[in-house]
């Protein structure tokens, strides 16, 4: 460093004037208002988080106890939502079937987010026959629709609610792997990451500090997305009687206990319907949002 | 000589929410017959946006807001999209840096000349003649063969040749080139400069020449503008913006250049253009002048005529007079 | 310059850097045999202490081919790099990276050389802690050093690179590359992707550490005016090999390789008034992957006789310090 201080002092000042001083002013609007699909998506998001996490204050029935005096009723004001067949409050199911629903979608989604997201780093970043066997699973993976494989393999081990997160996670590993490796790709030759390698950083390092911020925007953005398909999918198993056991109130269960009155009581298949819409949208709006922010963030 | 092109107070605005940025702010300039007119500037100094404004090819949030642009005496700004149509390709062609985005990859060069000739009547076999004679007079070698090929089979030299046949199909009167030869290297860039040159003289056509590079310039152009910031700042005949420049941005761009004989620290211009979504007030170049008085930061000085054919837009060129002329530093 | 006959601290021997393209599976049934693209090809030359090099040539010559393999970020097929003693072109592992502190580079693009995501203080600062290189408490100050050095000030260490302009990065990418004290550096490109009014700051710039550093440097740019004025020595590069090289000033002025002469006739004139009519040169360079027999510019060649077409001339020396790979130089030798 010695050779540093030889530096001619006058001269120093006139680089540091002559560009270093002035930074490029560019005033950005703060995140919240540049995208309205994200608010919108977020507000939803909160309504849904406060209804899975206080239900107790939001109805004052018991979404299990039966009353045989109020069967089938249509929505009024002592019953938001009406009553289904054994007379339970189909509100109180929706509000406290939203924490399992809410949890299928979270829980489903990160196991696959974070596999997925290693694997698809490995095999894009070491290439070769690494990523040539990883990519042929992928595409056997690939080769069926999400939900055939996912119903077929929890029909192969049980229905229950273990199993289905089991069956979404052996499955939903492909969207993640497929994107992030497709993003290591392009990041990995980048000038940057040629920089790192030259600076002597172990693959680790460069893997962790240099390409993951880079490439994660988008795994991330498609994962707030993913909640809704992990949503939809422990709902349509459930649904089908492979899922969540009834009488714990899942909405994709509730449907299924409303489906023989559909003719004379709509509001027990429609209200968790509704329910699930709105969640869903939630998450899709804040996932296509969050894109849009993380891509001009990049820029 | 008659203009064959008039810019007057082209104003193109790109507006988004957020900002407003002055892409050509007050833009004049005019072309001659017969000329090759350069805008120099630096990226992002609203040379091409000056260009496609010319030919109404801004896209939003992109707006020409304001001004004239007369092609010989038409105003093309109050044409519908229409005819507009008959005035691209035909009456002004435009060739583009990267011949490889310009050219359509699934057609071959040949039927991408018929496409050029438009509507004009001809034979099957007329067209194929003139477009081989077209190839030919490109310098492009074998145009009897090459007519049937695909443009990722041409290399780079070779597609932009391709690019500048199609262009001349219609038989333009004024070419836009913007930065013909800033994708090629130096031997190519060598020819295509030497053939626009030929072209020109041959077919008598008016060019205007987008480029950074004033090496270019020189070697091609009759007349200049120089472009910062959206603003032309200096217009005049390459000779004497060469010899005697008046602005001091297009002074700091000519000493800036290393002249190859020596071995001297450069003269580079200080700091960075401005951010055209927030421009200083006054004159854009006037942070980054060394001639700036307080004058220059409160108010914007004209473009204004300081002898013949020679415009500044400068409050004080005559603190010009003393430099050096560039005509002899070159090599 | 003297440095020609001072003991080198960069050698190369041979170096061969060939890629093997991938073959359509149609070709492979043929059994037609893979291709390969000589980009680097049997290349030697050294690098005194202190000396600036100029590598010169047109896209696609395999000057950056040439500079990613001397920096290992490609392995070479053949040949030998030697460093202050030291083989760099047969480490591996661990041994590698921990010697990677003596060479480093300089990139073209300033806007994907900087990790977007990484404050200049932490890009700075990242290479200091991995090789500790100063003591945690010193990094600090010594990543301010750094940036002083480089002309920036230093309240822009918290900025991200999506905040300066190109100009600024570069001065960053710079910095970065000196921030481990690197015997030897190798800037490739470093002012084409900037505006010409910034171009003369980051010369200046190179320049001025060139000085103070006394930098060792292999400095590659198809500009030509920029390398006569911050090399010591240069070398042309023509489809994979090294053409010609002598020191920069007799070079220029006295070119033995026709190809030389063309390059340096090519360079647009600042001067309206010396405009060159005629077609300095035919043609465009041949496929690397389908080399011409013999001299590799026979083809485009104004000089080219039947010799030439046969036979590869042998890389001279023509006169002290110049060598040439030519049959028939322009100058008498």
């Amino acid at each position: 460093m010695a050779k540093l201080e030889g530096m001619d002092e006058q001269r120093k000042v006139v680089n540091a004037a002559q560009e270093g001083g002035a930074l490029i002013a560019r005033k950005k609007a703060p995140w919240w208002r540049r995208s309205m699909t994200l608010n919108i998506g977020l507000l939803i998001i909160l309504v849904v988080v406060i209804f899975a996490l206080f239900p107790q204050f939001l109805t004052s029935y018991d979404p299990n106890a039966s009353d045989t005096t109020a069967m089938l009723q249509p929505p009024s004001a002592e019953h938001l939502f009406g009553t289904d067949n054994y007379g339970r409050d189909v509100f109180a199911r929706v509000v406290w079937g939203t924490r399992i629903d809410l949890t299928i979608g979270v829980l489903a989604m990160i196991v696959p987010f974070i596999t997925g997201s290693i694997i698809g780093l490995i095999a894009g970043y070491y290439g070769g026959w690494l990523d040539s066997v990883l990519m042929r699973i992928l595409d056997v993976v690939m080769a069926f629709p999400f939900i055939i494989l996912v119903i077929a393999i929890v029909s192969i081990m049980g229905p229950s609610m273990n199993n289905l997160y089991i069956a979404i996670w052996l499955v939903g590993w492909r969207d993640y792997a497929r994107l992030v490796r497709s993003e290591v790709m392009v990041v990995k030759h980048s000038e940057y990451v040629q920089a790192a390698r030259l600076l002597g950083y172990s693959d680790l390092r460069i893997l962790i500090r240099h390409i993951l911020p880079n490439v994660f925007s988008s795994a991330i953005a498609f994962a707030s997305s993913d909640v809704v398909m992990c949503m939809l999918t422990g709902a349509s198993l459930s649904f089908l009687g492979l899922g969540v056991q009834p009488p714990t109130p899942e909405w994709g269960a509730l449907i299924a206990d409303g489906r023989p009155f559909i003719s004379q009581a709509w509001w027990i298949c429609a209200c968790p319907g509704f329910a699930l819409i709105f969640a869903g949208t939630g998450f899709s709006l804040f996932g296509d949002g969050l894109a849009d922010l993380l891509r001009t963030k990049n820029r | 000589m008659a203009d064959i092109l008039e810019v007057k107070n082209l104003k193109t605005y790109f507006i988004t929410k957020e900002m407003t940025v002055k892409a050509v702010d007050n833009v004049s300039f005019t072309i001659r017959q017969g000329e090759t007119f350069a805008l120099v500037g630096e990226s992002g100094c609203g040379k091409s946006a000056t260009c496609r404004s010319i030919l109404r090819l801004i896209h939003k949030p992109g707006k020409i807001v304001d001004g004239h642009i007369l092609y010989k005496g038409k105003e093309l700004t109050a044409l519908s999209q229409k005819e507009m149509r008959q005035i691209r390709g035909k009456e002004i062609a435009m060739i583009f840096q990267e011949p490889m985005t310009a050219l359509n990859p699934v057609l071959t060069i040949g039927e991408q000349i018929f496409e050029a000739f438009g509507d004009q009547k001809m034979s099957k076999k007329e067209k194929t003649e003139r477009a081989i004679e077209l190839l030919h007079m490109v310098g492009i070698p074998r145009p009897e063969t090459r007519i049937k090929e695909y443009p990722h089979q041409f290399s780079g030299g070779m597609r932009q040749r391709a690019m500048i046949a199609i262009a001349l199909a219609a038989k333009p009167q004024l070419l836009l080139a913007d930065e013909p030869t800033t994708a090629l290297d130096v031997t190519i860039q060598d020819q295509i400069i030497n053939l626009l040159n030929d072209l020109k003289a041959k077919l008598g056509m008016s060019i205007l020449l987008i480029t950074h590079d004033l090496g270019v310039v020189a070697q091609m152009c009759d007349r200049v503008a120089v472009m910062y910031a959206g603003h032309v700042v200096e217009i005049a005949d390459t000779l004497t913006l060469f010899s005697s420049p008046r602005h001091p941005y297009t002074y700091g761009l000519l000493s800036s250049l290393p002249t190859g004989h020596e071995k001297e620290r450069l003269i580079p211009i200080p700091g960075s253009p401005p951010d055209l979504a927030n421009p200083p007030q006054g004159c854009p170049f006037a942070p980054r002048c060394r001639f700036a008085e307080d004058r220059c930061r409160e108010e914007l000085p004209a473009l204004s005529e300081i002898s013949p054919d020679h415009l500044t837009r400068c409050h004080f060129p005559e603190k010009l007079s003393e430099v050096k002329s560039f005509v002899e530093g070159g090599r | 310059m003297e440095n020609s006959t001072a003991q080198p601290l960069l050698t190369v021997t041979n170096l061969k850097k060939y890629f093997r393209l991938k073959r359509p599976i149609l070709d492979a049934i043929a059994r037609k045999p893979i291709q390969t693209l000589k980009a680097v090809d049997d290349v030697s030359f050294s690098i005194a202490k202190g000396e600036t090099l100029g590598l010169v040539g047109e896209s696609g010559c395999g000057k950056s081919t040439l500079a990613r393999t001397i920096m290992r970020l490609y392995d070479p097929d053949a040949g030998k790099v030697v460093l202050n003693g030291i083989e760099i072109s047969s480490l591996k592992g661990k041994e590698l990276r921990e010697k990677r502190r003596s060479f480093q580079m300089v990139f073209q693009d300033p806007y994907s050389s900087l990790n977007p995501r990484m404050t200049v203080r932490d890009t700075l600062g990242e290479a200091l802690k991995v090789h500790k290189v100063c003591p945690p408490e010193q990094r600090e100050q010594r990543v301010l050093k750094l940036l002083e050095m480089v002309g920036m000030n230093a309240d822009t260490a918290d900025r991200y690179p999506g905040e300066f302009s190109g100009g600024q990065r570069q001065r960053i990418g710079i910095a970065r590359a000196l921030a481990l004290d690197p015997a030897f550096i190798i800037a490739d490109e470093p002012v084409s992707a900037l505006d010409v009014s910034i171009q003369a700051q980051i010369i200046n710039l190179l320049m001025d550490l060139q000085k103070d550093l006394e930098l060792t440097m292999l400095f590659i740019s198809h500009d030509l005016r920029v390398v006569r004025l911050i090399t010591h020595r240069v070398a042309v590069m023509y489809l994979g090999k090294i053409i010609e090289l002598a020191p920069t000033e007799e070079l220029y002025e006295r070119p033995y390789h026709p190809y030389t002469e063309v390059l340096l006739k090519a360079a647009p004139v600042l001067d309206p008034t010396h405009r060159s009519r005629e077609y300095s040169i035919e043609g465009e360079p041949p496929s690397p992957i389908q080399l011409p027999t013999g001299c590799r510019f026979h083809p485009r060649c104004p000089r080219a006789t039947e010799e030439c077409k046969k036979i590869q001339p042998d890389f001279a020396e023509v006169c002290p310090g110049h060598w040439v790979a030519c049959h028939h130089p322009i100058q008498p030798v």
